[in-house]
C-alpha cells in the first residue's frame, strides 16, 4: 500500500520556505498568457501590497470545527493564500486534507468577512451596523462589561465559545472572562458532543477511550455505531480501508445509508434513540449463547463486586468488618463460600447468585446486569429498534465470535435525550466482549483517546484560567439561555459569543431570538464572517482566519502536536482571538495577563503542562515540524486492563445513580420516539448529521462548495414520500409544535421508513423558510444533570412533512 | 520507449469526498462553474443516494475527468490540432491558443462532461489567480479539460488529485513500465475502463 510520496521533489515542510522571487518574472508570465485575465488584474491591484511578486510556502494547521487538524502547506503568492496542500509528517500515514481545507481560501477572501469592528445601527437582528475603531469598540465593551458587573455581579458577564477555531491560544477570551470573574460555560454539552463522554466516564472513568486508528487493522470486526466516518473523520478513513483490505469486517448501525454504510459489509438500520435497547439485546444473546468473556468480567469489571439489596450500594469492607476500608470492595469466593475482596487474586469470585454477608442480602453486580438484559429479548428489541430479531441474534453472534473486535460510537447515539445510557450500554457490551486493552479491541467514541487534543486541553487549562480565585461559579451550557431569559440560576446580562454560529448550530434559534436575546443588555459577537448570529449583535469584532494566526494545535485523531504558523497578516482590521482579548483586557484592567507574545505564551503552556512529555516539547521543535507526544505508538488504551474508576474496574454498575433508578444501563424512551403518542400528529423521526462538505455551518457559504452542493434537502424514504405525494425536487415543509422548516425533498431508498434527514449547518437564507434547528428542543435531562450536564440532543425528535403547493 | 502516463483509481477506497475535484479546481485556477474532475455517485438519482430498494441497497463513487485515451476520439476530429496526444508520455493536451471553439472534440468524446467550453469570459469569485502560477490562463470560446497536471509533471510531481487523495485511492504512473505501481496494481486486481466498447483505450483504470 502506498502511503507516502517519497522520491518526488516537494517543498520543505519544515519551515517557511521562499521558493521563487522576482515580480518581473511573474508579471511576464501573466502577460504571456493573456492580458485582461485574472492573473494580471491581481498583480495590478496588488502592485504595492506587501509581498508582491514573492511566492512562499508555509506549514500550518487547518481548523474549522473539525477533528482532522490536517497539516497544510499553504502557498502564499503576492501576499495572498493561493493554494492549500497536505503537509508531510514524520509518519506520512497522517498526511491528509479534505475538500474543506482546500476551499477555505474562499472564506479567507469572502465578501462575508467581517472587516472592521462594528456597532449596531438598527433594531437587533436587522443586520444594520456602522464601522467603528478598535479603540471605540473596546471602550464600549469595557463599559458594558463593567456596568453589568457592577449592577448584577461579575458572573452576569458570560462567554460562550465554540469550536470555530481550535487551538490553545483560542482560549484567550476564556482567560479574559475568567479573570474578570465572568461565567464561562463548558461548550461541549451545548454543542451536543458530550453525550458519549458521560457514558464513557461512568464506565471507564475517562472521557475519551480508544486505541490509535493505526490499530484498526488488528480488528477482526469493527462496529461503527451511529458513526459516519466517511463524512466526519475522512482524514482517517484510509485506516479503515487498510483494515478492510486486511480482512476486517465492518458493520454500520445507522438509520441512514451513509457513505460509511455503503463502505461497510453490513448496514443495520435502527430507529433514532433506541441504541441502548439493541446493545442490551446483544448482551442478552451473548450471555445466553456463552459468547461473553467471563474472565474479563470477573477480573477487570465490577461484575463480581457485591451490591446490597437494601440500598443498592456496593458492599465494602467497612460494611462487613468494624474498622474496615470503605475503598475495599467485597466479592463472594465460590471456593471458600465466603466473603473476600476484589483485590484477592486467589479468589474465584461468584458472578451469579444471591448471598448473605454480615446479615446483609447481596448479589454480584453481574447478576443484576444479567437480570436487566434478560428483559431485552430479540423480539422486544425488534419492537423498540426496528432491527429484526434475527439480525439482533446475528449481530450478537458475529460480535461475540470475532476476536478481537472493536466498537466505535459516534454522535448518532450521543445526540439523544438519554445519551449517557446509549453509550453506557454499548460500552458495557464492549466489556462483555472483553477486548479492552488489547490490539484490535475496545469500545468507545470514534475520537478514540482524543489524542494530542485532550493532552493539550489538560496542558493549557492554566492558560484559560490563570487565577482560579477569580472565576465565577460554574454555569452549565444548557443553563445559559435560562440564565439570560429567566435569571436562573443568576441573570446573565452581557454575553460574548465567540466563533459560535449559535443561531444555526444551537438549540431552537426561533425561541432564542424571541425570548432570550431581548433580555440581554449587551451582546458581543466575535466572528470571521457575517453569520446569522453576528447579525443579532450589539457589537461585532472581526476575527482572523487560521491562515492569519500563530497557535498551538493538538490533533484529536492522533497524538501529533503542531504549530499553526501565520501565513499572511490578518486581513482588513481583523485580529486574532488572542490580540482581540488583549486589547479588551487592557481596557478591563487585566492587561498584565496579556503582556507576552503569542510565541511566549505557547512556550509557557508547554512548559507549565502537568504532563512531562509535553513539558519537553519546545517552540523551536514545533517550528521544524509536528511532534508526536510521548505516548506508546500505537496507543493501546488500558493495556493493563486497569480502569480509572473507583474500583479500578470497568463499572457497568453506578451506585451513585441508584437513587435515580439508573444504576445499570437500560433503554429509556427517546424525547420523542416512534413509541410516543405524539406520532399521531408527527409520525416521522428527524435526524441530522455533518456532511463532508461543511464542518458545522462553517463551509456552507463557500462558492466552490456551493457549486457541488448548493441547498439543503430533506431526505425521505420512498414509502413516506409516496404516501404524501412527494417527489424529489418538490418543496416540502417539516414541522412540529416548535417550528417549521421548508426545503426541497430528496426521495431515497437509503433511509429507514419513518425517518427523515436534513444535513447540518445550512444557514437560514439557504432554506425557503425556517431552519432545521427551529424544530429541535431544549429540555433538561435529570440523570445527565446528576452526572454532568444536559447534552443538547437534537436527534430524537418528531416531525410531520407536507408537500408545498 | 515512450511512456503511457495515467491513473489507477481504486473504487473500493474512493469515499466520494470531492477532495480531488476541489484540488483540481484550485490547482488549475478553474473559472466559476467549471470542473475538470467530478465526483459522481453510482447509485440513485440524487447525490449520495443508493441504488436498490430499502434495505437492500448499494452505493459507490466514480470520479470522472479526461480519460487520456490511447486512441482519443477528440484528437481525430479537431480541425486545427488544438487537442493532441503527447508522443513522449501519451497525455492528451488542449492548446487554448490554437482552439477555435468548434467543440467537435466535445461531441466526439464519449465521456460526457469531461471537456468544458467557456461560453463567456471566464469569471472567478476571487479577483486573483489561485493554484499554480504555471497553468495557462483560461480563455473565452475555448474548450478545456484535465491536463493530468502537465505543469506538475514537468516538475516531476504527481497530478494534484493524486497528491491530495485522502483515501489513498488514486495512483499515478506509466503503464508502459511493467514494474510501475500502476502496472502492478492492474496485474493484482480486477479492473475496468469506462466505455471499453468505444475502443478509446483510456489510460484511467478503475479497480473494482
Amino acid at each position: 500500500m502506498r502511503v507516502n510520496h517519497e522520491g518526488l521533489p516537494r517543498v520543505s515542510p519544515t519551515r517557511r520556505s521562499f521558493l521563487k522571487v522576482a515580480a518581473a518574472a511573474a508579471g511576464a508570465t501573466a502577460l504571456a498568457v493573456g492580458p485582461g485575465q485574472p492573473v494580471l488584474r491581481a498583480l495590478a491591484a496588488d502592485s504595492d501590497a506587501a509581498g508582491a511578486g514573492v511566492t512562499e510556502v508555509v506549514r500550518t494547521v487547518c481548523t474549522s470545527n473539525c477533528v482532522g487538524q490536517c497539516a497544510l502547506n499553504i502557498t502564499v503568492r503576492d501576499g495572498k493564500v493561493v493554494k492549500s496542500e497536505p503537509a508531510d509528517f514524520p509518519d506520512n500515514r497522517y498526511r491528509r486534507m479534505c475538500v474543506k481545507g482546500i476551499s477555505n481560501i474562499q472564506r479567507e477572501y469572502s465578501e462575508r468577512r467581517i472587516k472592521y469592528p462594528m456597532k449596531r445601527a438598527g433594531e437587533r437582528g436587522s443586520g444594520k451596523f456602522e464601522r467603528i475603531s478598535w479603540d471605540e469598540a473596546t471602550t464600549i465593551i469595557a463599559t458594558n462589561f463593567k456596568e453589568v458587573a457592577e449592577k448584577y455581579g461579575p458572573e452576569s458577564v458570560a462567554l460562550i465559545q465554540m469550536t470555530g477555531n481550535l487551538g490553545s491560544l483560542s482560549d484567550a477570551p476564556k482567560r479574559l472572562v475568567n479573570l474578570i470573574g465572568g461565567a464561562v460555560p463548558e461548550s461541549s454539552f451545548l454543542m451536543s458532543d458530550a453525550g458519549h463522554g458521560m457514558g464513557s466516564i461512568l464506565t471507564t472513568g475517562e472521557l475519551f477511550v480508544g486505541n490509535d486508528y493505526t490499530d484498526l487493522v488488528n480488528s477482526r470486526l469493527v462496529i461503527l455505531w451511529g458513526t459516519n466516518s466517511v463524512e466526519t473523520t475522512l482524514g482517517d478513513m484510509h485506516f479503515l480501508y487498510d483494515a478492510k483490505e486486511a480482512g476486517t469486517r465492518f458493520i454500520v448501525i445507522d438509520p441512514k445509508f451513509t457513505p460509511t454504510a455503503a463502505f461497510a459489509d453490513w448496514w443495520i438500520p435502527i430507529r433514532p434513540g433506541t441504541d441502548a435497547a439493541l446493545a442490551m439485546g446483544v448482551m442478552n444473546v451473548m450471555i445466553e449463547n456463552d459468547l461473553w468473556d467471563r474472565d474479563f468480567i470477573a477480573k477487570h469489571s465490577i461484575g463480581p463486586v457485591l451490591v446490597r439489596d437494601d440500598t443498592g450500594a456496593l458492599l465494602r469492607e467497612s460494611d462487613v468488618v468494624a474498622g474496615g476500608s470503605s475503598e475495599r470492595f467485597a466479592v463472594w469466593d465460590t471456593v471458600a463460600n465466603a466473603i473476600t475482596y476484589a483485590d484477592d487474586s486467589a479468589a474465584t469470585p461468584a458472578l451469579a447468585g444471591s448471598f448473605t454477608a454480615n446479615g446483609l442480602s447481596v448479589k454480584p453486580s453481574f447478576q443484576l446486569l444479567h437480570d436487566a438484559v434478560l428483559e431485552y429479548t430479540p423480539e422486544k428489541v425488534e419492537e423498540i429498534t426496528g432491527v429484526p430479531a434475527a439480525d439482533v441474534v446475528r449481530l450478537a453472534t458475529e460480535y461475540g465470535q470475532a476476536k478481537p473486535a472493536r466498537v466505535l460510537t459516534g454522535q448518532g447515539m450521543s445526540r439523544t435525550f438519554h445519551s449517557y445510557n446509549q453509550s453506557r450500554a454499548v460500552m458495557t457490551m464492549g466489556a462483555m466482549h472483553g477486548d479492552f486493552g488489547v490490539p484490535g479491541g475496545g469500545a468507545g467514541d470514534h475520537y478514540g483517546a482524543a489524542g494530542a487534543y485532550w493532552l493539550m486541553a489538560i496542558s493549557a487549562a492554566g492558560f484559560a484560567q490563570p487565577d482560579p480565585t477569580r472565576t465565577s461559579p460554574p454555569l452549565k451550557g444548557m443553563q445559559l439561555f435560562e440564565a439570560i431569559r429567566d435569571g436562573n440560576p443568576w441573570p446573565v446580562k452581557a454575553l460574548w459569543v465567540q466563533k459560535y454560529n449559535m443561531l444555526v448550530q444551537g438549540p431552537r434559534p426561533n425561541m432564542v431570538e424571541e425570548d432570550v436575546l431581548p433580555k440581554l443588555d449587551f451582546l458581543l459577537v466575535s466572528e470571521i464572517s457575517m453569520t446569522e448570529t453576528a447579525k443579532w449583535a450589539d457589537l461585532i469584532l472581526p476575527v482572523s482566519m487560521h491562515y492569519e494566526e500563530t497557535n498551538l494545535v493538538g490533533s484529536v485523531m492522533n497524538f501529533y502536536l503542531h504549530l499553526r504558523q501565520k501565513c499572511v497578516e490578518p486581513l482588513w482590521e481583523s485580529k486574532t482571538d488572542f490580540q482581540a482579548s488583549k486589547v479588551i483586557a487592557d481596557k478591563m484592567g487585566v492587561g498584565e495577563y496579556f503582556d507576552k507574545s503569542e510565541e511566549e505564551y505557547i512556550s509557557e503552556i508547554l512548559a507549565n503542562s502537568p504532563l512531562p512529555f509535553v513539558q519537553t516539547v519546545t517552540l523551536d521543535q514545533l517550528k521544524e515540524g509536528p511532534v508526536r507526544l510521548g505516548v506508546p505508538d500505537p496507543w493501546i488504551h488500558f493495556p493493563d486492563k486497569e480502569f480509572s474508576t473507583s474500583t479500578k474496574r470497568f463499572e457497568f454498575y453506578t451506585e451513585g445513580l441508584k437513587p435515580l433508578g439508573q444504576a445499570l444501563p437500560q433503554w429509556l424512551p427517546p424525547f420523542e420516539g416512534q413509541d410516543s403518542a405524539k406520532t399521531e400528529q408527527y409520525p416521522l423521526s428527524l435526524v441530522s448529521g455533518h456532511t463532508r462538505l461543511s464542518g458545522g455551518s462553517t463551509h456552507r457559504q463557500i462558492p466552490w462548495i456551493k457549486e457541488i452542493d448548493a441547498e439543503p434537502v430533506l431526505e425521505i424514504s420512498s414509502v413516506d414520500a409516496a404516501s404524501r405525494g412527494i417527489e424529489s425536487g418538490d418543496f416540502v415543509t417539516a414541522f412540529n409544535d416548535r417550528g417549521t422548516c421548508t426545503l426541497k425533498a430528496r426521495v431515497s431508498e437509503g433511509i429507514m421508513p419513518k425517518v427523515v434527514y436534513i444535513g447540518a449547518g445550512w444557514w437560514p437564507d439557504q432554506y425557503k423558510g425556517g431552519q432545521y434547528a427551529d424544530l429541535t428542543y431544549f429540555e433538561h435531562e435529570p440523570v445527565s444533570e446528576a452526572i454532568a450536564e444536559t447534552n443538547y440532543a437534537p436527534y430524537d425528535i418528531l416531525v410531520e412533512v407536507r408537500k408545498e403547493g | 520507449m515512450s511512456k503511457r502516463l495515467g491513473m489507477v483509481i481504486d473504487t473500493k477506497r474512493c469515499m466520494g469526498c470531492h477532495t480531488c475535484a476541489m484540488a483540481c479546481k484550485v490547482e488549475n485556477n478553474l473559472p466559476d462553474k467549471n470542473w475538470w474532475n467530478r465526483t459522481l455517485t453510482v447509485g440513485g438519482d440524487g447525490m449520495d443516494t443508493p441504488n436498490g430498494v430499502y434495505p437492500n441497497v448499494s452505493m459507490a463513487y466514480v470520479t470522472l475527468a479526461c480519460q487520456h485515451c490511447e486512441n482519443p476520439a477528440c484528437v481525430k476530429v479537431c480541425p486545427v490540432g488544438a487537442t493532441y496526444k503527447r508522443e513522449e508520455d501519451g497525455v492528451v493536451i488542449q492548446d487554448y491558443d490554437k482552439c477555435i471553439g468548434c467543440r467537435y472534440c466535445m461531441a466526439a468524446c464519449p465521456y460526457t462532461g469531461v471537456r468544458v467550453f467557456n461560453w463567456e469570459v471566464p469569471k472567478h469569485q476571487v479577483d486573483f489567480a489561485v493554484g499554480d502560477s504555471g497553468v495557462p490562463t483560461h480563455q473565452k470560446h475555448t474548450v478545456e479539460k484535465c491536463t493530468l497536471c502537465a505543469h506538475r509533471l514537468a516538475q516531476g510531481m504527481e497530478p494534484a488529485c493524486v497528491d491530495v487523495c485522502t483515501g489513498r485511492a488514486r495512483f499515478f504512473g506509466d503503464f508502459n513500465d511493467p514494474n510501475s505501481e500502476v502496472s502492478q496494481l492492474l496485474l493484482k486486481r480486477s479492473h475496468f475502463q469506462l466505455l471499453p466498447e468505444k475502443e478509446t483505450n483510456p489510460s484511467i483504470y478503475f479497480l473494482s
